[in-house]
This record gives C-alpha cells, structure tokens and sequence, in this order.
C-alpha cells in the first residue's frame, strides 16, 4: 500500500504542483489554488483516525505520500499539516482550514512572549502547532510578528506572539516531544523524496550533456560521485523506513528514536546529495530557470530544520548508551523486532 | 537498472534461532580479548568452526540431502550477523559455507555435490577463492593461469595471488582460461576446483601488514588435474563467477567488521560516566548509518530470497558498507585523539590499531572501491 499511495499522490502532484506551480506559489500567485487541490485530494487526513474522518493509517503508509510530497518539493507544510491534523483529532480539537506548520524550538519570556524560530513553511501557514515543554498551542500566523528567515523560494520565519493570543491558544498538556518527534519524522521522509528526484535529474544530465565528445557520465570522476550519491539517497529511504516502521500506541504518533534515526540520517547526508547534484549540473544547475534548485534548496533549509544530523544523533546515542548490547539496541529499538 | 531497496522485516520466527546462537557464542568466546575479535571473518580457528558444523550451522541454506539445514538466507543473516557482531573467528569455514557450497549446488553434477557439499557442511573442507593474479588485480579477465585439457583431465599452470586463508584450505575453486588467449577476454574462462595437496601445488602465505599471514600466493606448476575438476561449463567461469557475487558483497560482513571496536568503545565511555553532546552524537550517527545497511542488506537478502541475483544492490550495500566500516575506525581514532586524558585501555588501542592497518583492505577485498563504483554507475543507467 505505502507504493501504491507514493504512486498515486506522485501523479496527482505532477498535475497540481508542478514546478510551475512552485514558482506561481513562490511570486504568491493564486497560491491558495493549489494548496486546496492538495486539500481536496484527502491525503493530508491519513493519519487522522477513522472515527474523525481520516484513513486511520500510520507511518508505514504516511511514508508513500510524505515521500512523494518531496519528489514534487511541495512548498506547503505538507508533513507538518498531516501530523498535526492526526494530533488535533486525536485530542478532539477543531482542525482550522489551511496550512498548519509546527514548531518545537520555542522561547517563552517571563512577560508571555512566545517565540517559535525558523518555521518551515511558516509563510504560507494559517496556524502553527506549537509544543513548549509539555503544552500545546495553535497559533494563527495572522496574529504573529514575522520575519522572514530564509533564502529565495524559502517560506520559513521566526514569529512571535505576543499577549492574549497566547493563553488563549493553548489547547492541552501533551507528551514532550510529540511535535518535535513528529515534525522531524516528516521531514526526513521529506528529504529522502527529495533526494531521490535529485538523483534522477542528475543522472539524467549526466546522461544527456555531452563534453569532449561523450557524455559527461561517462566520465570515471563523475561515476564516482553519482555513485556516492546515490548510495546516500537509497540510505536516506531506508533510515526513514525505518523511522516509519515503528509508532507508540498510536500509529501517527513515532516514537523518539525512530524518528531520531531518520532526521539524523537524512541530515547528514542531504548535503552532499544536492552538492554532487549541483557539482554534475555544472552552472545551468543554479539558475532560476532550471528545475534543480527548486529541490536542492529543501535539502540545504531542511537539513538543520527541526534539528539536524548532531541534534538527533546525539538522541539517538543517548538512548544507546545504555544498551549492554548494541546490536540489540539496533534490532529492538530501531528494527522493532519484537 | 537498480531494483528500490525497501524495508523488510525481519522473519519473527527466527529469534529462537538468533538466541541459541547468542548463547552458544556468549560461552565460546567468553575470553576472547577485542583485538582477536577485530580479526571479525580474518580470524581463523578450525576447533570452533568445527563446533559450528556440530551445532548444524554450517551449509544452513543448504538441502538437508548434502547434509545442511535448508534454511533460507534470512536464516543465514542471522547467524552471520551474531558470528561477525561478536568477531567470532570463522574464516576457516566462511567462503566454502557462503560460496563454494552454494556454487556446487548450483553449477555442480551430482556427483560434484554429493562429494564436496556434505564435507563443507560438516566442517572437514574448506574452500579458497583463487581470482586475483600477480598481473591481474581488478582487470580480472586478464587472467594468465591455464588448465590445458590432456587424456587425464587438465594440467594446470600459473599462479594466483591475495587468496585469502589457502594455507588452511584443502581446495580451491579458482577462474583459470581454458581455451583461448587473454585477447579473448570473458571467452574461454572456466571454474575449476583444485585439491590444493596434489603434487605442483605450492602455498606460501604472505605477511601482511598488521602481523598476520591470512592471505597467500599459490603457484601451480604442472598440476594434473582429474577430467571433473571442471564446475560448470567449460567457459562458462565468468559468468558462474559474477553470479556469485551477490552472496559475497550483500552480507552483513560488509557492516560490521569494525563492530568488535564500537562494542569495547562504548563500554569504556559508559565505565567513564562519559555522555557528552559530541560522544552521544557519534555513537548514534554511526548506529544509524549501521541500521540503514542493515536494512538495505536484508533488503538484498529479501531478493536472493526471491530467487533473483541482486550483484548491482550487493554492490551498493559493499560499497556503502565498507565506506561505513572504515569511518567508524577514524571516527573513534578521532574521539580518542581529543581526549588524551581518557583511560582508555590498552585492549581497545589494540584492535584499534590492528583496524587502522588493515581497515584499509575493507574496500579492495571482494572488489575495489573504485572498480565498484563504476559497476554501480552502469547499474545505474550511467552510459
């Protein structure tokens, strides 16, 4: 099912998110047109459970839409809006029209002031569910101070909430980390679509630009790197399966190091992926005309967004440490071997 | 073209299986210091690959008719897995039990797997590779080692070079020409299997550089072999030996031969009350990277599983693996090199430094990085 659901969306996404598209989403031209074609799809309530509405799926399946979500680099906050769409219903909260970003890097002033920094999407967000230790709020972008923090075709922000809007936001006591857990999840399955239309377009440059007299793929220096590269775009897929595998209780919910396992792999090794990318597609790769750089730019921004590879390596240790047996620790906790 | 690697699980059947092993290891190599460990499918003991076999765990996807459990290669993971996680010392009986057997079982008259197969099983022979040459390394059709065919069979001469563990073998499956000239490439290559104590056959075991004689140089000088040394078809080698490669570079030996170090590591920081940002994040970054192979390892063994011969993704997780293997030794060389006040103990300097001198074999062994990666380029569509 996870292939048929990659399948489906990647086709459904080919239609309404173009690279086109993004670039009409990027000027904000008619933007809201697109993210209601997504919308009406049904895609973004998967994780919802069946007595709200949704498919009532988990991860495992999440995977095959989130995945293709990234092939398409879709600009919204596609992840962030299923996982909190799944959070909202769960805690029978009314899920607002639009965008929903998420955030989990917050700072909270002793006179109310809320501050969440660098929020993917955030720009083209109506709300953000935002965790601060143990409570919950959803925020309306529209009440918040914001300053854009990214580079061209970025939609990430740092906002601040001041005052009333803040208290009145809360809507319960979660469990720490939920939104942090799920927010990186989201994004290296993100990632890892990303990665692997990165990976297509450069074999197929590679394939088609002819230099001294021959294909440029054909060149052992470029072999070399594609190789590389895409050894490191088929690790990403498998850590973020893996990241998927496994859930609590609660198929939308992924446990901390799961979703660990696939932030921290898909961060360290993003980087070099769109690098090789644009190393092959020489100059043409970094204009605006050509499509590379509406892909390689997510790998660059989500790399560090919502924790990069040190952050949840280091998670990911800490829970180790402890193992007596590290391949143990490897099959239990990242293999879910029972 | 690359088939997806995608998750599979793991067979839940399979743990009873996994635990028996464990225990039988936990007892057998209770006293084994790291830096024998480190020596992962280098070490060579014959008394416990002799156990091995008595437990049933050689030949393990082998029929039960040849003597082996017939299991299948999930079966094989496992108890890989376990052997090389705790550098267990099987390289007396690896390659007959991962490739010779399931080579003869393959390409071999049933005369050829009645007499070779139950022997591998029960731990009584053990098989070499013979690829490489003195003037043939990764250019493997270059070959120059000839088996004439005469009335009694094949006389061979030449030599073959790096044949890992013939000094403990009894036989050699080696690819020698057997018609044609160099010229001809693929064309006249064949398989044969050597009694290695026939009379012309010389071992002299090369030292490498770490202090261990593991692999050697093995001439042949007029060595008469019967007409049914010949595996296979006559011809054929070149293609009976790419068919293997699938088993030799998919396996979780290309994950875990630094494994024997990360163990003792963690278990110094953890005595140390060491868990700093950096530390903590070392180990999860390798750990994950670690899962993500072993996913895409079993994802391979799902394939052979289904009966196919996945070379290309073998290559992949080699490639990757070896990659991986190689980065934990400096990774950990690094960590201790930013702590000189660490207590660390002399038994992890040890097998750190047997890794640092002979890590760099991890990636020429089985195919060398850079040859590897140009196969994986055509796998890839790269033309």
């Amino acid at each position: 099912m996870q292939m048929e659901l990659l399948d489906t969306f990647d086709r459904l996404l080919g239609e309404t998110c173009s690279p086109k598209h993004i670039r009409q989403i990027e000027k904000h031209e008619d933007h809201m047109a697109i993210w209601s074609a997504i919308e009406s799809s049904g895609f973004l309530d998967i994780l919802v459970g069946e007595s709200a509405g949704g498919a009532g799926l988990g991860w495992q399946d999440a995977w095959g839409v989130l995945f293709a979500a990234g092939r398409h680099a879709v600009p919204y906050p596609i992840a962030q809006t299923m996982f909190a769409r799944a959070c909202l219903a769960h805690c029978e909260h009314e899920t607002p029209d639009g965008p929903i970003a998420l955030a989990s890097s917050v700072s909270h002033s002793a006179d109310g002031v809320l501050t969440a920094r660098l929020v993917q999407g955030a720009l083209l967000a109506s709300h953000v569910l935002l965790q601060d230790h143990d409570t919950a709020y959803l925020l309306p972008v529209a009440q918040a101070e914001q300053e854009a923090v990214g580079g061209q075709g970025s939609f990430d922000a740092h906002l601040t909430w001041h005052g009333a809007v803040v208290t009145e936001s809360v809507i319960g006591t979660w469990a720490r980390g939920a939104v942090a857990h799920g927010l990186a999840l989201g994004l290296a399955v993100l990632m890892a679509g990303v990665s692997d239309r990165v990976l297509e377009m450069t074999l197929g440059y590679a394939n088609d630009r002819v230099q001294f007299g021959k294909p440029i793929g054909r060149l052992q220096a470029v072999q070399q790197q594609v190789t590389e590269m895409a050894e490191r775009v088929y690790g990403i897929r498998m850590a973020t399966q893996l990241g998927c595998q496994s859930a609590s209780n609660y198929a939308w919910l992924p446990l901390a190091n799961a979703a660990a396992l696939a932030k921290s792999q898909a961060s360290s090794a993003a980087v070099r992926i769109a690098n090789v990318a644009h190393a092959v597609h020489g100059a043409i790769g970094v204009t605006h005309e050509y499509d590379l750089q509406i892909y390689t730019r997510r790998l660059y921004e989500w790399n560090r967004a919502g924790g990069g590879a040190k952050y949840w390596s280091a998670r990911l240790g800490r829970a180790a440490l402890d193992d007596n047996y590290l391949l143990d620790f490897v099959r239990k906790d990242l293999f879910q071997a029972v | 073209m690359l088939y997806p690697l995608d998750y599979v699980a793991e067979p839940s059947g399979l743990d009873e299986f996994r635990q028996d092993v464990r225990q039988f290891l936990d007892t057998e190599l209770a006293d084994m210091p790291t830096e024998q460990r480190a020596r992962s499918w280098m070490g060579s003991d014959i008394g416990f690959s002799q156990k091995l076999a008595k437990k049933g765990w050689l030949g393990l996807t082998i029929p039960e008719s040849h003597g082996g459990a017939g299991k299948d290669y999930f079966a094989r993971f496992v108890l890989s897995e376990e052997l090389l996680a705790s550098g267990a010392p099987v390289a007396a009986h690896w390659i007959a039990d991962r490739q010779s057997a399931p080579l003869i079982m393959r390409y071999g008259t049933s005369e050829q797997q009645d007499f070779y197969v139950p022997r591998i099983c029960q731990a009584d022979a053990f098989f070499c590779i013979g690829m490489s040459e003195p003037n043939s390394g990764s250019d493997l059709v270059s070959i120059r080692t000839r088996a004439q065919p005469n009335d009694q069979g094949w006389l061979l001469n030449g030599s073959k070079i790096w044949t890992t563990n013939a000094h403990q073998c009894h036989y050699m499956i080696a690819l020698v020409r057997t018609s044609g000239e160099s010229a001809d490439r693929h064309k006249g290559l064949s398989q044969l299997i050597i009694d290695l104590s026939l009379p012309g056959v010389t071992i002299r075991p090369i030292v490498d550089m770490s202090g261990d004689a593991h692999f050697n140089e093995v001439f042949f000088e007029d060595v008469q072999l019967a007409p049914d040394a010949l595996i296979g078809q006559e011809g054929q080698g070149w293609e009976q030996c790419t068919a293997e490669l699938a088993f030799e570079r998919s396996g979780p030996e290309r994950i875990y031969s630094s494994m024997a170090l990360l163990n003792a590591w963690v278990v110094e920081v953890r005595a140390a009350g060491i868990d700093d940002e950096e530390t903590l994040s070392l180990l999860g970054d390798l750990l994950g990277e670690m899962s993500a192979l072993r996913g895409m390892s079993l994802a391979v063994t799902q394939r052979l599983v289904d009966g196919h011969s996945p070379a290309v993704e073998a290559s992949v997780v080699k490639d990757y693996g070896t990659d991986f293997e190689q980065r934990l030794v400096r990774c950990i060389s690094d960590w201790l090199g930013a702590r000189p006040e660490f207590p660390v103990s002399g038994e992890l300097l040890r097998a750190l430094a047997y890794l640092e001198q002979m890590g760099v074999t991890f990636s020429l062994r089985g195919g060398t990085r850079e040859i590897l990666r140009g196969i994986i380029a055509r796998g890839l569509a790269l033309r």
